[in-house]
């Protein structure tokens, strides 16, 4: 370390430390005089000041802070120095809420982090039989009655306003006004592009109804799970209608979950702004928030274990076995038992794009959860 | 409570641990500043993977040579200035101009975004230690600007409820703070 640079460090932790405490309001009165020569030492300086002590920049730095997952990327640092595994040190408030819950269900509540690795060593469930993981597939219900089976390899063209490309419905803008179905099958996905631009991803088990052209008022229905990029236009408003709700966008990305079997329609939010509606119920979202429609209260929360498998991914955060199950089943098209609860939640990041043996031998792998597979038939156990 | 170490005499500390071979003390330097860190290379290269590239590549680092840590007299600043040096050989091996890059960590604008850096941690650090329910009040208030009807709208609380988490936040917020 040179010795000639040392002093411009220190000034900046000095700087900081002046601007976080004029923000925490602690200064003394010597303190606020120093860094008002510092501000009007330069204008750059004034300029970081404003910056800094702008509102919402601050809470722009306290989103990102949030979303770093520190103890996964300690531990992988850990593990490449080949130091041993430690127990995850949790800060005093989760500490705390985690306890709250424990005499709340008076039962053994943990958490469990699995770590993204690229190869699993797996013994366990290989090699008799394994069961290959979803693909891109679907139909497409024409308003004619035609039903034609898509593929990832399937490029044609279907008529002048519908055309398959790498794995994508595309559709042009068309004259008539007809109605187009999407239907993914379990262990399927797709995407399509609608007439506007619009882009959207359908998770296995959903499904789109779509017009041929769109009128002042885009509108579409989904079914299942869907990841909506809608292209910007604000003169007309995009409505999606999901099991009771509207979900009205300009231009923003968001992720509506109806699946039947899960707690009620989920939409949550990743950029820009939707309004979710139904008969009694109006709600704006802000970017990271979520809301159900069993409840209708918004949740500040991280998208990624929401979007994951757009991207092909399981995203894991607190995750409980049962939510684990149903993707499974709805990805791998097998039927998921109890025959022991499951007390834990689960954390990690896993490509959905690996035969059920790996996700199964990757969760054992925490040591809190067994599973037995017969052909379509997964079993868990304590 | 447990409290983040901050002033320099608790980095000492944990450097020396680290010199002696504690590895416990290589996880708190770890926890302490591996996201403000990240920060400060996202702001470099201005990828988010490649970010977190270089400050693993700083903590092996740190770890591998902690017996010739001697002369890092100052945590901190070994710290930021390991992460613009891995920056600039990474960028180096990728560019074959090298010398137009000159993000020296004593530039003035790598200064500022070192003080941007060490003022969101120091701020992230101090809203760690209040309860989540009333730290989600704060930030909305005294960060984002927003009015007490608005909040009470979001969160669905009352106004009695929101004025008392706001002042009970504020309380805590300011008793956080620890003389540098």
């Amino acid at each position: 370390m040179k010795n000639e640079n040392y002093e411009a460090l220190q000034n900046a932790w000095r700087t900081a430390y002046l601007i976080a405490g004029f923000i925490k309001k602690t200064l003394t009165i010597e303190e606020e005089e120093e860094l008002d020569l510092w501000i009007e030492g330069s204008r750059e300086n004034m300029r970081l000041f404003e910056e800094l002590t702008e509102e919402k920049a601050m809470s722009d730095y306290i989103r990102w802070y949030d979303q770093q997952d520190v103890e996964a990327k300690l531990q992988e640092t850990r593990m490449k120095l080949g130091l041993p595994a430690r127990a995850r040190v949790v800060s005093f408030w989760r500490w705390a809420a985690a306890a709250a819950i424990l005499l709340l269900i008076c039962g053994s509540l943990a958490y469990l982090f699995v770590f993204k690795k690229k190869e699993s060593s797996m013994a366990v469930h290989e090699g008799k039989h394994d069961i290959l993981p979803g693909k891109a597939y679907a139909q497409l219900k024409l308003s004619t009655g035609k039903v034609i089976i898509l593929q990832s390899t399937t490029d044609t063209v279907v008529n002048g306003a519908i055309s398959i490309k790498n794995g994508t419905v595309m559709n042009n803008a068309s004259t008539d006004n007809t109605w187009n179905e999407i239907v993914i099958p379990r262990k399927a996905y797709y995407k399509v592009i609608l007439p506007d631009g619009s882009k959207v991803w359908l998770n296995s088990e959903s499904s789109i109804r779509y017009p041929s052209s769109f009128d002042s008022i885009r509108t579409v229905t989904v079914t299942g799970e869907t990841f909506f990029e809608v292209a910007k236009d604000p003169n007309h408003p995009f409505i999606v209608s999901a099991g009771g709700i509207n979900v009205q966008a300009l231009g923003t990305k968001f992720n509506i979950n109806a699946y039947a079997n899960e707690a009620g329609t989920s939409t949550t939010l990743v950029e820009g702004s939707v309004k979710v509606s139904d008969v009694n119920h109006v709600k704006i979202l802000k970017p990271a928030e979520q809301i159900t429609d069993h409840d209708w209260t918004i949740k500040s929360i991280e998208t990624a274990p929401v979007t994951g498998w757009f991207k092909n991914e399981f995203v894991f955060k607190a995750t409980p076995m049962p939510v684990i199950a149903r993707m499974m089943e709805r990805w791998y098209d097998v039927h998921v038992a109890f025959k022991d609860s499951i007390p834990y939640h689960f954390n990690g990041t896993i490509s959905r794009d690996l035969p059920i043996s790996q996700l199964l031998a990757w969760l054992e792998e925490t040591g809190n959860v067994k599973f037995e597979m017969n052909k379509n038939e997964i079993t868990v156990l304590k | 409570m447990p409290r983040w170490p901050q002033r320099a005499q608790d980095d000492n500390d944990l450097l020396a641990a680290l010199k002696k071979g504690d590895d416990k003390a290589f996880d708190q330097i770890f926890r302490i500043y591996y996201s403000s860190l990240k920060l400060f290379a996202f702001k470099l290269c201005a990828n988010e993977q490649q970010a977190e590239d270089i400050v693993q590549e700083c903590f092996l680092k740190l770890w591998r040579l902690r017996g010739n840590l001697a002369n890092a007299d100052n945590l901190k600043s070994y710290l930021y200035r390991s992460v613009k040096n891995v920056f600039l050989e990474k960028h180096e091996k990728r560019s074959s101009h090298p010398k137009e890059l000159s993000h020296d960590i004593e530039d003035d604008s790598a200064l500022q975004i070192v003080i941007r850096c060490e003022t969101s941690r120091e701020i992230y650090r101090v809203l760690q230690l209040i309860p989540p329910r009333m730290r989600e009040v704060f930030v909305l208030y005294y960060l984002e600007g927003r009015s007490t009807r608005e909040i009470c709208e979001l969160l669905h609380k009352t106004v009695n409820t929101i004025d008392s988490q706001r002042k009970r936040a504020l309380q805590l917020f300011r008793k956080q703070f620890i003389p540098g």
